[in-house]
């Protein structure tokens, strides 16, 4: 096959650093980006980027540790490189706090961030309603940029990219060779996985320059992660909520909690709000297909369903889905060398 | 009574306020006046980047790393009140390098989460072998010398108006950590450093004893760029925005004590607080409490020499 032509749909996180991978990987490969948005239209872009793990209860912990570990020297080695401040990549440090002691007190994770510890008691006093926490250094991919920086990456490889909606993936049977799902919440009614459900998010995005350390309390709901220019507060969790509209009730329950971990930010300005549906699922849907259709067959990768963990776990997902594509090539060139006897 | 303080930079503004304080309703008359040729933003506080952190060691100098600590405390105290942010600070944490072990600072159990870096984190900044990381405090003076001035005025206080550290100020908003390192050989912050600010992020490394002159030097203005950029390459696509020199007021310790001068039949008590060299911010309000204390004891001396005769 001369130049396999493959297809990636999504340009979240997900599709564009995927496609990235497939270029690494198959640099003979002609990709295109499909999608129906693109930044800052997507749900990464609403994202604040923090690289702490969420926990799939269907995927083996070791193989997420091992997604998490190849995110993280990626991105690290982007942060202390000269293209750290137009991809967006920075180092921050922080505190996870628990007003209840955590079954588990070490996360999977917690070797992979940077100089994790327990909280002393002074650090705690800052908390006064959290009575054991966790500090540690971890990454911060900000959007729109890193997306941005993804894009011209891609284009600088020759992949193109088109603004289309994709209803069904057998319409781009007859153009492409293998087709890669990065749609993320868009799967539920592209490839109909009923298993996949938005948990709804809604963030504020404010100024306070002054804040260098994020608070995360530990029960994911309030956060505090502070950005290049805003800082993300956040949030809310609404399982099976697919409405994009922020809500006013909603926004100002975000700003007290926050406001409750962090008086300073009484002071915060420009405060703008966004909500996105974070494409959740028991695991990540990541794996091969062959779809057929009356004796036409069209090779898939799949990889979407993050939920909460998208940027945290992109890389080395996307690594392996380029390594899936790889196979879905490889069995393409085999039954066309066979088809020739 | 009248007061006038000499110097309007961080420790004249504060010791100021902790003098009224502490006494203005003992004694009614008292009468407050500051009188400096620089007024912020133009005093040396105002270019310090504002950092809490003392020199590596306190040379045995147990008073001054008890001011240091009396800073501190009162300063995180301050930290979840309204006026936090009016005053510039906040938390913030960074690292301390070095290319050689070196022993624990005196205020290891002062800062929050003192620890020594990882072997991970070393690899960010090749050419150094050793280092700590700990959460601090950011009192921004050009935040916190207005701040201290409008208490004062708030009181009552009148000003009246009748000297080297050089560093480039840039915008690097990605950059969240303080970087400071350390060569023993050359001494205290001749070496690169990268505070970040709640506007800007300052880069320095320079300290020239002896040096009076407080104009801006192309050699100085390259070396500390180029350092920094070495120190952390994502700096590479910051804008400067401006550059400044200002002149340490260094001593080999802090003269805090009282004098009494005289001149002719004219009689002045002197409370002397000044040679806070690169740490200032630092230890400015223990310095300001010892001051104040001094104060108290002259007001004791005064008071027993003019107690009102009893009636007989």
């Amino acid at each position: 096959m001369a130049a396999p032509k493959v297809a990636v749909v999504g340009a979240g996180v997900i599709g564009l650093s995927t496609a990235l991978c497939i270029m690494e990987t198959c640099p003979s490969c002609s990709v295109t980006i499909l999608s129906d948005q693109f930044s800052p239209n997507t749900t990464s872009d609403v994202a604040a980027g923090m690289l702490i793990p969420h926990t799939y209860p269907g995927t083996p912990i070791h193989v997420q540790k091992q997604w998490f570990k190849e995110t993280f020297a990626y991105l690290f080695a982007i942060s202390n490189s000269a293209e750290a401040s137009e991809a967006g990549i920075h180092l921050v440090s922080g505190w996870q706090v628990f007003k209840n002691t955590p079954e588990e007190e070490l996360p999977f994770w917690s070797d992979v961030v940077l100089g994790f510890r327990l909280m002393s008691e002074a650090e705690l006093q800052k908390f006064p309603q959290h009575r054991f926490g966790q500090a540690f250094m971890t990454l911060k991919c900000d959007c729109p940029p890193y997306l941005l920086w993804l894009e011209k990456r891609l284009k600088a490889t020759g992949v193109q990219m088109y603004t289309r909606k994709v209803a069904d993936l057998w319409e781009l049977h007859s153009e492409y060779n293998v087709v890669v799902n990065c749609a993320g919440i868009g799967a539920q009614q592209l490839v109909g996985d009923k298993k996949l459900f938005p948990v709804r998010g809604q963030v504020l995005k404010v100024r306070a320059p002054w804040l260098k350390n994020f608070i995360r309390d530990g029960d994911g709901l309030t956060y505090i992660y502070p950005g290049i220019h805003r800082v993300t507060l956040g949030g809310t969790r609404e399982k099976e909520s697919w409405s994009l509209s922020p809500d006013p009730g909603t926004t100002k329950d975000i700003f007290d909690r926050c406001c409750s971990l962090e008086p300073s930010l009484r002071g915060a300005q420009d405060i703008k709000v966004k909500v996105g549906l974070r494409p959740s699922r028991w695991c990540v849907r990541l794996q091969r297909e062959v779809l057929s259709q009356g004796g036409l067959k069209l090779p898939v990768v799949h990889n979407y369903g993050h939920g909460a963990g998208g940027f945290s776990m992109h890389r080395g997902t996307a690594k392996e889905a380029a390594r899936l594509v790889g196979e879905c090539i490889a069995a393409l060139q085999g039954s066309s060398s066979r088809a020739k006897l | 009574m009248r007061v006038a303080i000499i110097g309007a930079g961080v420790i004249g503004l504060s010791t100021a306020l902790c003098i009224h304080e502490q006494y203005h309703s003992l004694v009614p008359s008292l009468e407050m006046e500051v009188y400096a040729d620089r007024y912020t933003p133009r005093t040396t506080s105002d270019g310090a980047a504002g950092l809490w952190q003392p020199y590596l060691s306190d040379h045995g100098n147990l008073q001054e790393t008890l001011w240091n600590k009396e800073t501190f405390d009162y300063l995180l105290g301050h930290l979840g009140s309204p006026a936090a942010k009016e005053m510039g600070l906040f938390l913030i944490s960074g690292y301390n390098l070095f290319t050689q072990l070196v022993p624990d600072p005196s205020w290891r159990n002062i800062v929050l989460g003192f620890r020594n870096l990882t072997p991970k984190e070393l690899e960010l900044f090749p050419g150094y072998s050793y280092g700590w990381f700990n959460t601090a405090l950011m009192l921004e003076g050009r935040s916190y010398l207005p701040w201290l001035t409008n208490r004062l005025t708030q009181r009552g206080v009148k000003f009246f108006r009748k000297k080297v550290e050089s560093f480039q100020e840039v915008l690097a908003p990605w950059v969240k950590h303080f970087i400071i390192t350390h060569d023993i050989k050359s001494g205290i912050y001749n070496s690169p450093y990268v505070i970040p600010g709640s506007e800007f992020t300052v880069l320095g490394g320079i300290y020239q004893h002896g040096n009076w002159n407080e104009e801006n030097s192309a050699q100085d203005h390259k070396t500390i760029w180029e350092n920094c950029c070495r120190l952390l390459p994502a700096l590479q696509n910051a804008k400067i925005v401006d550059e400044w020199s200002g002149l340490r007021p260094a001593r080999p310790w802090v003269r805090l004590e009282r004098e009494t001068i005289r001149h002719g039949q004219f009689q002045a008590e002197v409370i002397h607080n000044y040679g806070h060299g690169g740490f200032g911010i630092t230890i400015h309000w223990g310095c300001a409490m010892a001051a104040a204390r001094l104060f108290g004891s002259i007001l004791q001396e005064k008071k027993l020499a003019s107690l009102p005769q009893p009636r007989l």
